[in-house]
């Protein structure tokens, strides 16, 4: 077992013992992670900020469930992951029922939290590419090329073949560095 | 892109794959060249440099408590919205293949598929070309009301027969639960209405 994994189970026992203060380092620890995946495939502050509150949600009901076989990093990626997926999928939903409430202008007020003119700009070019790509090329893209995880690691959590992710990665790769152009 | 540039990319070579390609890397300028775009672009897009503000930990925190206390006060009523939500999404799916087919000679087999008659002729007959707002509140309460009697709940339990007469689409709609989420989806998906 790697340090990182038993300080993260150390943190998980604390927590399930009844302290509060384990959990909230754990928040301290992975916000920014979820936070950066969920804002990557949803391109948006407004729904990344829902995922994170909504993943947390999760974990902090289903500690108790963590079979400390796996590492904690991978189980609230599965979460994110999953989370991430259906926000868009329910987006779209609304979308074709004409029911989005989704406003722009609301969203750029909301990059605030960005710090530097630099990086909203940054952020912004990246989450209009991001638009772009299918949600199975997004989510493999975001997972292999910002999160660094290899197919196998990428297939645990998305339960797809590494064949099939490969072959998605590909063309996510190929569009998005023909749109950056 | 070059399908051995991917490789490359995605650390997919062993050690002699990646040594032949780095040397055709160093002949070859167009094959550089888009090689040097790839990772100007990675270098642009990675978002890891991108610092949040040092407040948020602490917003978010603080929502997230908030949320929790608020979530172990909800009632159970939200699972009834939550299957309500999968029976409007697939009477609007319904309607919506109604409406864009209905020139179409596979309109009378898709909407053999339709489970309900009823709601079947109430939709054909409130669906034309031009529907006003008056008309859909209209089937909007038919559909409702079919919906609590014939669909979802128990008769007897009227809270849940108003909870659901009272809702409109939107508010089901954020209340579905990722399991219902996807099924809507995927039968989107089969519909043709997404792309998958």
């Amino acid at each position: 077992m790697t340090d990182k994994n038993a300080q993260d189970f150390d943190l998980v026992k604390d927590f399930l013992a009844g302290n509060e203060g384990a959990f909230n380092q754990l928040v301290k620890k992975y916000h920014q992670k979820i936070y950066w995946h969920a804002r990557q495939m949803t391109g948006n502050h407004l729904d990344a900020d829902e995922i994170l509150q909504e993943v947390l949600l999760v974990i902090y009901k289903k500690l108790n469930k963590f079979k400390f076989e796996s590492s904690l990093y991978t189980w609230i990626y599965r979460i994110t992951a999953t989370r991430s997926l259906n926000l868009i999928k329910r987006r779209n939903i609304k979308r074709i029922f004409s029911l989005s409430d989704f406003d722009d202008n609301r969203i750029r007020k909301e990059d605030e939290i960005v710090k530097g003119i630099e990086n909203k700009e940054k952020l912004e070019k990246l989450d209009k590419v991001l638009k772009k790509l299918p949600l199975k090329q997004r989510e493999v893209f975001v997972l292999r090329n910002f999160e660094e995880l290899s197919y196998e690691e990428i297939s645990k959590i998305t339960n797809k073949s590494v064949g099939g992710l490969k072959a998605n990665y590909f063309h996510a790769l190929s569009k998005v560095t023909e749109l950056m152009k | 892109m070059n399908e051995e540039l991917f490789q490359y990319i995605d650390g997919e070579m062993n050690e002699d794959e990646r040594k032949a390609f780095e040397i055709k890397l160093s002949k070859d300028e167009i094959l550089r060249s888009e090689y040097q775009t790839y990772q100007e672009i990675n270098k642009n897009l990675k978002a890891d440099n991108v610092e949040l503000d040092d407040n948020y930990y602490a917003e978010v925190i603080s929502k997230f408590r908030i949320r929790s206390k608020a979530e172990k006060r909800r009632t159970g009523l939200v699972p009834k919205l939550a299957y309500a939500a999968l029976a409007v999404v697939f009477i609007l799916t319904s309607t919506l293949i109604y409406n864009t087919l209905s020139e179409s000679p596979k309109t009378n087999d898709i909407t053999a598929e339709m489970s309900i008659e009823e709601l079947n002729n109430t939709l054909s007959a409130y669906y034309g070309n031009d529907i006003t707002e008056e008309e859909m509140n209209s089937v909007e309460t038919e559909l409702n009301k079919n919906l609590a009697e014939n669909i979802l709940v128990d008769p007897s339990d009227s809270t849940s027969y108003d909870l659901i007469a009272d809702a409109n689409y939107s508010s089901i709609l954020n209340n579905i639960n990722d399991e219902e989420a996807d099924i809507i989806y995927k039968e989107l998906i089969n519909k043709q209405f997404l792309g998958d």
